[in-house]
């Protein structure tokens, strides 16, 4: 009991950084990204190929991962000069299936839909009680650092945009680099996520990185609130107990899934319902 | 100061405006006015770079804006409302009007660098706008909570809080009542004995002879008519296209 504790404390650790980092680019900036969770699988992925097929440091795997996730959210920022709203959330979807496709398609690297096995955890967190450690430090330091973005006077610009793009660019504010800083950052944060899920599951596949995590994020995001650091944790915590709460009900295993689903899509509609803005969100879906 | 040259701008088959020039003078308000679809607005998305015209030159202050982004244009100093107030609608009053006055807060890096006394300063700007504009509303208000005739004057606040040379307006008061009409009049007689330099877009006329030093009258996308108040509303041509007849 103790060790599926911290597994799935483990788990709402990382989860809460992919959740809070995509809280950055859709609710505070207003971009919604559906390629967020292609940048965890490439984070993971090059920390992976990196560790096993290079043998280069746990160190060294996160910082290259981070910056390429970084460059690759930069990058991704660029079309949303042209293409808004719900056309730049396609485009980002148009990421997350090109990135499933060359997880898939680079057998060399990837190992195709075989996956990469014996990702190691790094030198002195290798049992599950301090990776954990490790992965709570590492979801607090994106806490406080996205927290310090957020509540300054940039992160207000953020949100300025989220709300009218027209109208903060008519206030002087360079909108097209903001986006890009936020949608940089948001890489930057996915990236390390990818590598702790990585080197705590130690099995990574095409799989891993596909719809499931995306439903999850953007439940999380949504019910725990948009534009709301805090909110994104509980969002998270919310749809593990929700999601792990099912294993200990005796139903068939082949309920489990599809039970989960319909749970998601309750809560999801109480609160789009009865709290537009999530739990204790800032900002409402309109 | 303002210097629009022969502007066109068409969107699909309609032509919105046609061969539009006009001169603004500094420390002067002008009006802008002319029936519904004469192009008002249009000339000024086209003066604060939300479109670009097809022919033709916008001069500020001498420097050609053509195809500079709205930032840009915002930063040599032109400020701007909206006919329909738009604004950051999940934050506070306070919040959308230190947006307006901040200058260098798109710059991710200066997040670093807090400045407490600057902070109190910008916050003090704010709460004397407001109070010179007549907002009496608590700044941590959220704005969807203001009623229409405050969101009127929250747009002039943010407008002027907006590092600015040159302010335009659209249409200020349409809509509001006749007692914060006055209090319109007022306040921009009030901004120009400061200085200001305002470009505005009126359907009300008595509020137009007021506060006007200059009247621009357009109909179908063209100057139909410049000059004095009393010129302007004693010339046939103009009131043949308000009223559609001579009077």
């Amino acid at each position: 009991m103790f060790a599926f504790l911290i597994y799935i404390l483990t788990l709402i650790c990382i989860y809460s950084i992919i959740v809070m980092s995509l809280n950055l680019a859709m609710g505070y900036t207003g971009l919604v990204n559906f390629g967020h969770i292609g940048l965890l699988g490439v984070g993971a992925y090059t920390s992976a190929i990196l560790t096993t097929k290079f043998d280069v440091s746990f160190i060294f795997a996160i910082t290259f991962a981070a910056i390429l996730c970084a460059l690759i959210g930069a990058l991704l920022s660029i079309p949303s000069r042209k293409i808004k709203d719900d056309y730049f959330a396609l485009l980002t979807l148009g990421f997350l299936f090109v990135s499933g496709a060359v997880f898939i398609n680079w057998t060399d690297m990837t190992r195709g839909t075989l996956g990469i096995r014996g990702i190691v955890r790094p030198e002195g967190f290798a049992e599950p009680i301090s990776f954990f450690v490790l992965t709570f430090i590492m979801s607090l330091v994106t806490f406080f650092i996205l927290e310090k973005v957020t509540n300054s006077p940039f992160g207000r610009v953020l949100e300025a945009i989220r709300d009218d793009e027209q109208v903060a660019e008519s206030l002087g504010k360079n909108i097209d680099r903001a986006k890009m800083v936020a949608m940089t950052l948001s890489g930057f944060f996915v990236g390390i996520a990818g590598v702790f899920m990585a080197h705590f599951i130690r099995f990574i596949n095409p799989a891993s990185f596909w719809l499931d995590p995306l439903v999850i994020s953007l439940a999380a995001v949504v019910i725990g609130g948009l534009a709301s650091l805090r909110g994104s944790i509980l969002g998270v915590i919310l749809v593990f107990t929700i999601s792990e709460s099912l294993r200990f009900l005796s139903l068939p295993s082949t309920m489990i899934g599809p039970m989960r689903v319909i749970l998601f899509m309750i809560v999801l509609l109480v609160v789009i319902l009865f709290r537009p803005k999530g739990i204790i969100g800032r900002a409402d879906l309109d | 100061m303002l210097k629009l040259q022969n502007i066109s701008k068409s969107f699909g088959g309609v032509q919105a405006v046609k061969n539009c020039s006009f001169e603004i003078e500094k420390n002067s308000i002008t009006a802008l006015v002319g029936p519904n679809g004469a192009g008002k607005t249009t000339v000024f998305n086209l003066v604060s770079g939300f479109s670009n015209p097809d022919k033709g030159d916008i001069f500020f202050e001498n420097k050609k804006l053509n195809h500079l982004p709205i930032w840009k244009r915002s930063r040599l100093g032109i400020s701007r409302t909206f006919q329909l107030s738009r604004m950051f609608r999940n934050l506070s009053i306070e919040d959308n009007l230190l947006i307006a006055l901040r200058e260098d807060d798109d710059k991710f890096l200066k997040m670093f660098l807090r400045d407490v006394e600057g902070d109190k300063q910008e916050k003090n700007r704010i709460y004397e706008i407001m109070d010179f504009v007549g907002l009496k509303k608590d700044p941590k208000t959220i704005v969807t909570d203001l009623s229409y005739g405050q969101q009127k004057l929250f747009d002039l606040s943010r407008a002027l809080l907006n590092s600015h040379e040159f302010l335009m307006l659209d249409e200020p008061v349409a809509g509001v009542n006749p007692i914060l009409r006055d209090t319109f009049k007022k306040l921009l007689k009030e901004l120009k004995a400061k200085g200001e330099t305002i470009l505005l877009i009126e359907h009300d006329m008595d509020f137009v002879r007021h506060v006007a030093d200059t009247v621009i009258v357009m109909d179908q996308g063209s100057v139909l008519a410049e000059g004095d108040p009393e010129y302007i509303f004693s010339d046939k041509k103009v009131l043949e296209a308000y009223l559609g007849t001579t009077v």
